[in-house]
């Protein structure tokens, strides 16, 4: 017993510490890119796509479901954080909890009934896919095709309408580093062990007495909470609002990036999100202007060259490499 | 076990430590950076000083009076890659063409002792988000005096943003209205905004219905309810209110499988003329769907330069199009020099007619040599400087006579307002005849007169 105590304390001081060095990491990023505006705002855009890949991770990785509703949990969060912001001038300090509160309450709504009549696997990802497609619908209704731009106020800090990126790349980055946080604390908790159990086999979690479609809720709530919180930031960087932020492909390229990365694996599904995302925008950037479309082609080809080689996804590469330090 | 619940209590606080560790760093990061940008924020205000602003790459020498430029960079942002690449790709070539005619055939800029212009491309992708990336890499990179783009109006609303932090003159191409009402000042837009389009397709009825003794009791607006298709329609409905007629207006999305309800509507509303906004597909679909219902009002007007008019609706639809119109931000038939020359370069270049992205892309990049010219006239000792850019784009012009920028331009008059937009903006109508499109107003082509009212309206006999 005391050897395996201390072998979890070592786990998580393991973790810890590559945690406290991912923070010391990130905060430096910034520095060393000479805060030129257009690598801190790439580097924003990056920590964006991890922010929500690391949050999919819990619905996706750990729960096993293929929810391709990122966007829609996101979007939400930052629709109603702009609008507050846009037309009652309220904070999004304050404004982004009431985005992702509302982004769980949907979650709720849409998860209890599809978990309660058994919903999963393809049938799920369908589900979800509609749901962007759904809240789209909805706020096109509300505001139709006009576009909202969040204009420029002073006090910079309570409105975090920046010139620079800066503060909103250190906001995303903090984020990042709380969502991996939550992650690892639910991977460690009585919720993890039951979520893998479902992961791994549904029925038989079931069979054992795990209550699945709360657990399951339990991960999809948490998911919309974060991914609400990650929009809500989101939106005071770009400051442009319309029915587009609902993007059914931001939602598919989320999940991609996840299972790229390694199902249930929080280093490696950040880790392709920032491969992913710099690679996307340093081939546009480079080639994009040139021979239009032919980064997409790139980009496709990688993606297909990870699949066939590294079926099991990115973590694999961070475990061999792990392995390698330690044997040293 | 109460060492593990130690253990995570440790975890909770070394955890909050590395947060408050970014936080910090973030704070000093962010101080610190705000002190080489004090400029920007100064610039900012309306006080400016010479010293302020920002050297651009192209002319290191530019302190030195008199200044010796030898090349401006020009950038030009535009969706080069996915669902809107067809306007980016043809504004690409025309803007290609423009600064190879202004470089080798019109000898530079003269009053800059002919200075070439160097055009800088950035791909605007799909999403603002893209667009901000391209507008940063290029300002980073390139730093160019004046950007152009771009088409998309979320994603202009995005360059704009940093142009206007950056003091980059913008020359928008995306024709939304509120682009123009959002207080920057360094943007101009010579093409007409999108309510234009819905005016002058109701201006252009009421004329011909005036000339033909004709009157317009009632009118329906259809439009297709895309940001764009909303503001023409709002465009059309103003000036109906104002010549007081009638009107019924109706939204429909862009991708209708079924246009029976609408024209069941309109059937029962039954107006004098039709002003419709569509897209592509749905303009073919309410076009057919009118002709077998067999609604046969005065006249049937597109505004919008979507649809109805282009040789891929005609083909669509065949014989259902004829006599429709549509407006265009631009008019290649327009019959001045230096747009017949123009269109003739474009087509031998690129073996295509130009259209709407490359007719904006045009004039819009003649308006930016004369206005270069103007610059160096009144400032010689900085006219880089965004503010002299700017005295210069508002103190232009421009008329047939004085610059190839309004020949190229459907009303042969640019005059920026202080809001950017041009005073004298317009649209050139091209109309359907025996399944080709003409060109009917404000200039007809030769030997074209315009078909009004449509020869099936049951009134048209007597």
């Amino acid at each position: 017993m005391p050897g395996t105590l201390s072998k979890k304390l070592a786990l998580t001081k393991e973790r810890l510490y590559s945690l406290v060095g991912l923070a010391i990491v990130l905060a430096l990023v910034p520095v060393f890119l000479g805060f030129n505006f257009y690598y801190v705002l790439l580097a924003t855009n990056v920590m964006l796509a991890a922010s929500l890949v690391a949050a999919w991770n819990i619905i996706g990785g750990y729960a096993g479901q293929l929810d391709l509703a990122a966007s829609a949990y996101m979007a939400l969060g930052a629709v109603i954080t702009g609008h507050l912001l846009a037309s009652f001038g309220l904070t999004p300090w304050i404004g982004m909890f009431i985005g992702a509160a509302v982004a769980v309450g949907v979650a709720v709504l849409v998860g209890y009934p599809t978990f309660r009549f058994g919903i999963k696997e393809v049938w799920y990802a369908l589900l979800t896919s509609a749901l962007v497609v759904i809240m789209m619908r909805i706020y096109y209704l509300i505001y139709g095709s006009f576009e909202t731009y969040i204009p420029h106020m002073e006090p910079e800090w309570l409105y975090l309408t920046f010139r620079r990126y800066e503060v909103y790349y250190y906001m995303l980055a903090t984020m990042l580093v709380i969502i991996i946080w939550v992650n690892l604390k639910i991977k460690d908790s009585k919720l993890g062990y039951y979520l893998a159990a479902i992961r791994e086999d549904e029925l038989a979690a079931e069979a054992l007495g795990i209550d699945v479609r709360r657990y399951k809720l339990y991960a999809l709530m948490i998911y919309a909470a974060l991914a609400g919180l990650v929009g809500g930031i989101y939106i005071t960087l770009t400051g442009i609002l319309s029915f587009r932020l609902f993007d059914p492909w931001l939602g598919i390229v989320t999940a991609v990036m996840g299972i790229v990365g390694g199902l249930g694996s929080i280093g490696g599904a950040v880790l392709a999100a920032v491969i992913l995302r710099s690679l996307e925008e340093y081939l546009r950037g480079a080639i994009g202007a040139t021979y239009p479309g032919s980064h997409l082609l790139v980009y496709g080809l990688i993606l297909i060259l990870v699949g066939v080689l590294k079926p099991e996804g990115l973590a694999s590469l961070l475990d061999y490499l792990k392995k390698k330090i330690i044997r040293r | 076990m109460s060492l593990l619940t130690e253990a995570q209590t440790k975890t909770t606080a070394i955890i909050i430590v590395a947060i408050v560790i970014i936080a910090i760093i973030a704070g000093a990061a962010y101080y610190l950076s705000q002190k080489p940008a004090q400029t920007v924020t100064v610039t900012q205000t309306q006080t400016v000083t010479q010293t302020a602003s920002p050297t651009t790459t192209t002319s290191p020498t530019q302190t030195v009076t008199p200044p010796k430029i030898k090349e401006i960079k020009i950038g030009l942002i535009e969706p080069l890659t996915g669902a809107h690449a067809v306007f980016g790709q043809e504004a690409k070539q025309a803007a290609e063409l423009i600064i190879d005619v202004i470089n080798n055939e019109l000898g530079g800029i003269k009053n800059l002792g002919g200075a070439k212009l160097k055009l800088v491309v950035a791909d605007a992708g799909e999403t603002p988000e893209q667009a901000k990336l391209a507008a940063e890499k290029l300002v980073a990179q390139e730093h160019p005096p004046i950007i152009l783009g771009a088409y998309i109006s979320r994603m202009t609303a995005a360059v704009a943003e940093v142009t206007e932090r950056e003091k980059i003159i913008l020359v928008m191409d995306g024709l939304v209205d509120s682009l123009t009402e959002q207080g920057w000042k360094y943007v101009f837009r010579a093409a007409p905004k999108a309510s234009a389009h819905g005016k002058s397709a109701v201006d252009f009825v009421v004329e011909m219905a005036k000339k033909k003794n004709l009157t317009i009791k009632k009118a329906a607006v259809i439009h297709e309810d895309s940001i764009f298709g909303t503001y023409v329609a709002q465009g059309a409905i103003k000036e109906l209110v104002k010549y007081g007629i009638d009107y019924m207006a109706e939204a429909y999305p862009y991708d209708i499988s079924d246009a029976t309800p609408i024209v069941s509507k309109l059937m029962d509303y039954n107006p004098d003329v039709v002003i419709s906004v569509p897209y592509f597909h749905d303009g073919v679909l309410i076009a057919k769907t009118i002709k077998e219902m067999g609604f046969h009002p005065m006249f049937i007007a597109g505004a919008g330069a979507c649809g109805y008019t282009d040789p891929d609706s005609i083909k669509a639809a065949g014989e259902a199009v004829e006599w429709y119109t549509n407006t265009y931000s631009y008019n290649p038939a327009r019959p001045t020099e230096w747009n017949k020359k123009i269109v003739k370069m474009f087509e031998e270049r690129y073996g295509k007619l130009p259209t709407e992205a490359a007719g904006i892309i045009f004039y819009s990049l003649m308006v930016v040599k004369e206005a270069l010219e103007k610059a160096a006239e009144l400032h010689p000792e900085d006219p880089l400087n965004p503010d002299n850019l700017r005295e210069a784009f508002l103190s232009l012009d421009l008329t047939d006579n004085n610059s190839i920028a309004a020949q190229l331009y459907p009303t042969g008059h640019i005059k920026f307002a202080p809001n950017g937009d041009n005073i004298y903006a317009g649209t050139a109508i091209l109309q359907v005849i025996n399944g080709e499109p003409h060109v009917v107003w404000p200039d007809p082509e030769p030997g074209i007169q315009p078909v009004f009212p449509r020869p099936d309206w049951p009134g048209a006999k007597g």
